[in-house]
């Protein structure tokens, strides 16, 4: 919206580079620890060379962080939108604060996960290489502005997680687990790409901006677009950049010739009819996102694959990718295809409820540790779904809470599967594969098994834990906008949901079971990171209003025009 | 100072929670003695607020207010009136009691269940003295934390699983649907808070509906009939500590949330409900006594009996009147004293013979005679003799009710009856008759730890039996505003 504050602050090329300076060092910084590490490991395997590639890595996530954190314009404003690389790439309060979550938990993935790949016999480097390669595509997902773009930020992290889920090649089930990821993950693909060709073909663009602009034609562009056919816009002194870019004039004259509009169709918004394809597109398009989120129609594979894939990879599947699908959403429903709110919510709700219904009655006779936490997040997803139809400022503000919060409780389950070493050598399971392995912990290992069942509390939503206002977040735009009934249905599924997690509960603590297994104690660096991963979800309950104010700036930046920033005559776009 | 005793109350568990962490797990009389001192010192404050509590007032005292979560105005706001000040000295007075009676009795796990204990006193005292509808929502829910947690490890047997589920899901499913109800308040005021929620109407329809989503909350606490499956199961398997209070403040969880916030937030629903809540509740009362009557258990007939006085308690408190409300709160404290003795009565001897079934014991009045002292005491206190606290409670709300419906007044005083009944069989059975020597060979009467733990209540029954003012004179305001404000 400001590009004209913009152009008098900065110069275009700046402009362009700063915008994904990130990605640009991240990218330099895989290239770098590639030919560094190649030469050193000539004539050895990687595996001395693990923790310091590891801690390489986190280094480079959090100066990342940093440089994502540190410009000038998210601590000048929230309001800014800025646009670059011909409108492909969006930078604004969303981008950075989701680029910013996801560096910083993909670092401290990378802190504790060195260790467990000894033991999982992952001996070789480009393991964690290739892990960076898909925080790279996500960071890309979360600030890209373009149906192309995003597809190509999604086949490079998708890319990346087919590699980690069938990295164990000695293991049949990591094989499989791969296959069955990456045929999914090529029909979610196929359906992104056929989606898209809808939209394309009926609008002529794969600009997420081009399309809000279509669904909110005003006055002034009719006036510009029929007074001055052939050039297009006004071209004058200030009016140079990224809003009236040569894709948005084609579509909207397109617009006009092809659908014979009229001065009327254009100030009473009819336009909005001629687009049924377009709708057929954003529904495929929902469709793939929706399988890579694992909601519930859509969830199957995600069961076996994080089941099969080795558990150093099933958290970078279960905990980090999420969040930039969720940004894509936002930026796809909530403000390119905002007009058309009472098509897609329909899809946000039910899918949602579904999830939750699936993902809380799917987990009941479920023994398996890794695959009931699929369930979970299943369920987790759908909570967020929820949030997202049922409104829009409010509930994307909500479903962000919910996600950073999903992060941190999720991450804290998972780092403890993964922490925990058996004490026994010459049995056959090296793994916690089931539920009641872990009848022991209590024994063996007392602060780890307290910080579980914390977090398994929080996560089933009961009250002096975070994950409760995780999830009075998520129903209060439902209550808001009398989607009672989806809410009563998930509020009732929640509790079924609960009874699996206090099972865990029960199988730590009130069995008294002599035989089981017993673990070693975790190393320091791994206590700081739990603790500081428990203490957030005990501080973020006690202090709240940190994240919720936080996410609330950034639907407020992402949906309310300040009227400081509105001085041009036309409403200025992501500012409903 | 004064204005702060509140939060005085509130802190002492958590400063005991704290110091506990911090103690190693093998010196086990220090962390007793730690929690034990932190929790009276809750308990003294507590009296302090009553100390400096002002009969003449109607509305809240001690209000001190924090801010919590600003932008979405839910604030931490604490403040007590007539109606939750003796729940709040009920509850301080408990944990004390409950660290006390399972001095010996609880072995493993000592860290963990003094911290549990005092964790549970926080949220408890957090529950009777917030002054906010969600946060009062928070720690109501909290509860369940550590109860399930108490009934889990230190419960008996291995029915304790079962027991603590039933526990743990009924009171959840109860109360989430309470939870959308209070984001469809907040929605509508745009705060939570309780005393700008008094100044707000609802539409009919809403107050019904919203209603009754409080109402299965509180009555699957309090409990009432087809949700009351819960509490024998509960009482037989938890610890006799986790029985204590779990009879004596957690079921007044039920009773508080009615009088605080069923009444006065949804008045004409309150009594559009009136004839659903009369029915269920004399149902309860006369088929608990009489499942009562035939049970085996020691504890399963307290348990059903404590449902049966809960149950009139909310007949006093749907009278809607002066003294129908003042006798609900103040059965609903006696209660408090007389189920929670009965526990600790039960935690005695089963302490000794680890076993809670009546056939086992029997003639006990010869060689422990100052436990069937105390025994008999509170089974003429459970049966409402006059002269003890329970009395004053029921005749109040028989008078209040007797106002309103003479039939319910009718139903509710069979009750009454049949309590004499099973109570008097139940101390006949243990007090007299032939000892069972081919069960039990050794018998100890009460030690000095175990006596002292009866003074209180004790005292506490006597005073209430003999010279109830004390206790209704500070209620009394707050009650009249409240009548006030459902007549509105």
């Amino acid at each position: 919206m400001t590009n004209l504050m913009v152009n008098n602050l900065y110069n275009v090329v700046s402009l362009q580079s700063f915008t994904v300076f990130p990605e640009y060092f991240i990218t330099l910084s895989i290239i770098y620890i590639l030919i560094v590490i190649t030469l050193i490991t000539y004539n050895s395997n990687g595996l001395m060379l693990q923790k310091a590639v590891s801690e390489c890595m986190a280094l480079t996530l959090f100066m990342a962080c940093y440089l994502i954190l540190n410009d000038d314009l998210t601590s000048a404003s929230y309001f800014m939108d800025i646009l670059s690389f011909s409108n492909a790439v969006i930078y604004d309060s969303l981008a950075s604060f989701t680029r910013f979550w996801l560096c910083f938990f993909s670092g401290l993935y990378f802190l504790f996960v060195a260790d467990s790949l000894k033991e999982q016999k992952l001996t070789s480097f480009e393991y964690l290489i290739i892990i960076l390669f898909s925080v790279l595509g996500l960071l890309i997902m979360c600030s890209s502005n373009d149906l192309l773009l995003t597809y190509l930020a999604i086949e490079l992290s998708s890319l990346a997680l087919y590699v980690l889920a069938s990295f164990k090649k000695t293991s049949s089930y990591s094989v499989e687990s791969g296959i069955k990821y990456f045929i999914t993950g090529a029909v979610s693909s196929a359906f992104f790409l056929l989606g898209s060709s809808f939209i394309y073909g009926f609008t002529g663009s794969i600009n997420f901006f081009d399309f809000y602009r279509m669904y909110n034609a005003s006055i002034y562009d009719y006036v510009m677009v029929q007074w001055f056919p052939g050039i297009g816009y006004l071209p004058s002194f200030f009016f140079e950049s990224w809003l009236f870019s040569f894709s948005f004039r084609a579509s909207y004259a397109r617009l006009i010739e092809v659908y014979d509009l009229t001065f009327d169709d254009l100030l009473f918004g009819y336009t909005i009819d001629y687009f049924n394809f377009v709708e057929i597109g954003l529904t495929l398009i929902l469709f793939s996102l929706f399988i890579k989120l694992a909601a519930a129609p859509f969830h199957l594979w995600s069961l076996d694959v994080y089941e099969g894939s080795p558990t150093s990879s099933t958290i970078f599947f279960a905990v980090i990718t999420k969040l930039s699908i969720l940004v894509v959403l936002i930026r796809l429903c909530h403000m390119a295809f905002f007009e058309i709110k009472e098509w897609w919510d329909f899809y946000f709700l039910s899918i949602g409820v579904f999830s939750i219904f699936v993902g809380s009655f799917g987990g009941l006779k479920q023994r398996k540790l890794k695959t009931l936490l699929a369930y979970s997040s299943t369920s987790h997803m759908g909570y967020i779904l929820i949030a997202m139809g049922s409104d829009t400022f409010t509930g994307v503000q909500m479903a962000l809470v919910y996600m950073i919060i999903y992060m941190i409780s999720s991450l804290c389950v998972w780092s403890i599967l993964l922490f925990l070493r058996l004490k026994r050598k010459n049995i056959t399971t090296k793994y916690n594969k089931e539920l009641g392995d872990l009848a022991l912990l209590r024994k063996s290992n007392i602060p780890l098994s307290l910080a579980l069942s914390l977090t398994m509390f929080s996560i089933a939503g009961i009250p002096p834990l975070v994950g409760f206002l995780a999830k009075l977040g998520v129903f209060l735009p439902l209550i808001i906008n009398s989607y009672y009934l989806p809410a009563l249905a998930s509020i009732v599924f929640s509790v079924v949901s609960t009874f699996y997690y206090i099972r865990l509960i029960k199988v730590l603590y009130f069995e008294n079971i002599l035989v089981g297994k017993l673990y070693y104690p975790i190393n320091s660096e791994k206590t700081i990171i739990l603790s500081v991963l428990i203490f957030a979800l005990i501080f973020l309950f006690c202090n709240p209003t940190l994240l919720y104010l936080a996410c609330y700036k950034i639907s407020l930046a992402l949906f309310v025009d300040p009227v400081t920033y509105s001085s041009l005559p036309i409403d200025y776009p992501f500012n409903k | 100072m004064v204005k702060n005793l509140l939060i005085y109350t509130l802190l002492f568990p958590i400063f005991g929670i704290v110091l506990l962490l911090f103690t190693p797990a093998k010196k086990l009389k220090l962390m007793k003695l730690i929690a034990l001192t932190s929790a009276s010192l809750s308990f003294t404050t507590s009296l302090l607020v009553w100390g400096f509590f002002q009969n003449s007032v109607g509305s809240f005292q001690f209000v001190v207010k924090l801010f919590w979560f600003p932008n979405f105005n839910i604030n931490f706001i604490l403040g007590v009136d007539g109606i939750s000040l003796f729940f709040l000295l009920l509850t301080t007075l408990l944990i004390p009691l409950c660290l006390l009676t399972s001095w010996n009795s609880v072995s493993t796990n000592v860290k963990e269940f003094l911290i549990a204990f005092l964790v549970l006193d926080f949220f408890l005292i957090g529950t009777f003295c917030v002054l906010d509808l969600l946060l009062f929502y928070i720690f109501f829910e909290s509860v369940l934390i550590p109860m399930f947690l108490i009934i889990g490890i230190w419960g008996s047997r291995e029915r304790k699983i079962l027991a603590s589920y039933y526990f743990f899901l009924y009171t959840l499913l109860g109360s989430v649907v309470m939870l959308l109800s209070i984001l469809y308040i907040f929605s509508q005021v745009g705060t939570t808070d309780y005393e700008t929620l008094l100044t707000f109407g609802f539409s009919d329809i809403e107050q019904k509906i919203m209603w009754l989503t409080f109402f299965i909350a509180f009555a699957s606490k309090v409990p009432m009939l087809p949700v009351h499956l819960w509490l024998p199961e509960a009482h037989v398997e938890a610890p006799t500590a986790g029985s204590v209070i779990l009879a004596g403040v957690l079921l007044k969880l039920g009773t508080y949330g009615f009088i605080r916030f069923s009444l006065p937030l949804f008045p004409k629903a309150s009594f559009f409900f009136t004839p659903l809540v009369y029915t269920i509740a004399a149902v309860g009362i006369i088929y608990t006594s009489f499942t009562a009557i035939r049970q085996t258990d020691f504890k399963r007939i307290i348990a059903y009996t404590s449902i049966a006085h809960m149950n009139l308690v909310i007949i006093g408190i749907f009278s809607f009147n002066n003294i129908g409300l003042e006798g609900a709160i103040l059965q609903s404290l006696s209660h408090g004293f007389v189920a929670s003795a009965l526990f600790l009565v039960i935690g005695v001897v089963y302490d000794r013979y680890r076993t809670r079934i009546v056939q086992y014991y029997g003639g006990l009045a010869t060689v422990m005679p100052l436990y069937i002292a105390v025994f008999l005491f509170f089974t003429i206190a459970n049966i409402a003799f006059p002269g003890t606290s329970s009395f004053v409670g029921e005749f109040l709300i028989l008078v209040g009710s007797f106002k309103v419906n003479t039939t319910i007044t009718f139903l509710g005083a069979t009750g009454v009856i049949i309590s004499g009944a099973y109570s008097l069989w139940l101390f006949n059975r243990i007090a007299f008759g032939n000892l069972k020597i081919q069960y039990t060979q050794t018998f100890l009467d009460l030690s000095f730890r175990e006596s002292i733990l009866f003074l209180p209540l004790i005292l506490g029954t006597f005073i209430i039996g003999i010279y109830p003012n004390i206790f209704l004179s500070s209620i009394h305001m707050s009650v009249n505003y409240l009548v006030e404000l459902l007549y509105f």
